[in-house]
């Protein structure tokens, strides 16, 4: 499988939206914003950018926060350097209290016109979340790994298991070395692994198999090594034990 | 006097050049959030500002470096703000975003396709994970979005530095997903 520079950006993001974080392992904002100052340290700054990466809460922080920094380091360097006198220090106090005093005025002016500028805002975000919704999703349904060619074929259990010992078997398949199978439950999560066997059936061992409840779905995969490279692997094919 | 008074009326465009920074950051951040919400962050970094510089106590010697840090008093009294009072925008803003969900198979896919991008997503999390620690804090920070003049300024390194550590971050990352049989493009 083939990976642009764009996608991996994507699934490194998609990775981090499916983990989630332990209560109360996000940094303050105070601690978050701290990073952006010169005087913090290096290690400071790699703890919060190992954290961030990692997390969709404190990431939307931390970038809303770097691009108003940004701005704002953009527009202080045409003042750097630049000292005020006595005068010219009271002279912007000065104007401070009348904006100050200006925007205690104008509150009620503003509020006037805060429904038409709430109903506007309404419009976007249900436009924004329309947009959303219509992303486009991922088509790549070819092989996930190994190389394309020939497809593992499986041949037991069937759909419907009536008795145990489960038994599973494949058709040998080109160059393979050793084979590995996979039985997961319903979640997709593994319950059960093979480890490498050269074989090309098997049965499944007591143990796991008590692990298996009558009348729920599981499925099974076979993974294809030669010298310890995966080669191919099949597709998930379902099997129920009869009730 | 004029001269002061003209002083002021510059710092006046500054700060209004800042309100327009914010706002625009907000506006890339997540541009879901209403005009409404901006307009009322905007108005409050005003006062913000304004309070700050008429609550001034020691003297101005260096402009741009205040400037500065009256910034970044706002934007941590803005971020507190957002998160304590506003959280539901913080938990949208990453859905906005909706490239991020392009590796996520939808509900209704066969499991097939489920969990192959469950393990595309696992082996590249792993794989970043697995990067030596300086080179990885790089790569996680690119993968998030963030180019090598942002990580250089950032970190406050020397021009060169970010990129010499991504590109052998990347380099390491192309490796460990080479054995997984997934090929990086350079």
């Amino acid at each position: 499988m083939k990976l642009s520079h764009e996608d991996l950006k994507k699934l490194y993001r998609s990775s981090c939206a499916e983990t989630s974080r332990e209560e109360g392992a996000c940094p303050p904002v105070e601690f978050l914003m701290s990073t952006f100052l010169p005087e913090t340290s290096e290690e400071d700054k790699f703890r919060v950018a190992d954290h961030v990466a990692g997390c969709r809460s404190c990431r939307a922080k931390f970038e809303l926060a770097r691009e108003i920094l940004s701005g704002a380091a953009r527009l202080t360097r045409e003042s750097e350097g630049v000292a005020l006198t006595e005068a010219e220090v009271s002279a912007l106090k000065q104007m401070a209290a009348a904006r100050l005093r200006e925007n205690e005025k104008g509150r009620s002016f503003f509020f006037r016109y805060r429904y038409a500028s709430a109903a506007a805002g309404l419009v976007m975000i249900m436009a924004a979340i329309l947009l959303v919704l219509r992303a486009p999703l991922n088509k790549d349904s070819g092989a996930m790994r190994g190389e394309a060619g020939a497809a593992i074929v499986l041949l037991n259990p069937p759909g419907v298991q009536k008795a145990l010992p489960l038994h599973f078997e494949w058709l040998p398949y080109p160059r393979a070395e050793t084979y590995e199978v996979k039985v997961l439950d319903e979640r997709l999560d593994i319950v059960w692994s093979s480890g490498r066997i050269r074989a090309t059936s098997l049965d499944l061992p007591p143990g796991p198999a008590k692990g298996l409840k009558r009348g729920a779905s599981y499925y099974w995969k076979v993974a294809v090594f030669s010298d310890d490279e995966i080669l191919q692997e099949s597709g998930l094919q379902s099997f129920q034990l009869q009730e | 006097m004029a001269g002061s008074r003209k002083r002021a009326a510059e710092i006046e465009r500054t700060i209004d050049r800042f309100s327009q920074v914010i706002r625009s950051a907000i506006r890339k951040t997540c541009p879901s959030i209403g005009k409404a919400d901006i307009d009322d962050i905007e108005q409050e970094v005003k006062v913000a500002v304004w309070r700050q510089i008429e609550k001034n106590e020691k003297g101005i010697h260096n402009l741009g470096s205040y400037i500065w840090r009256v910034a970044y008093t706002t934007t941590s009294k803005v971020m507190k703000r957002l998160t304590q009072q506003r959280k539901e925008l913080i938990d949208t803003w990453d859905d906005c975003r909706g490239a991020d969900k392009a590796f996520q198979s939808p509900a209704n896919s066969g499991p097939d396709q489920q969990y192959q991008s469950r393990e595309l997503l696992q082996i590249v999390g792993e794989s970043v994970d697995g990067l030596i620690d300086s080179r990885r804090q790089v790569v996680k920070l690119y993968l998030s979005g963030m180019s090598t003049e942002e990580i250089t300024e950032y970190f406050g390194w020397t021009d060169g530095k970010a990129r010499n550590l991504l590109s052998r971050g990347l380099a390491d990352l192309r490796e460990m997903l080479r054995e997984k049989r997934i090929v990086l493009e350079e």
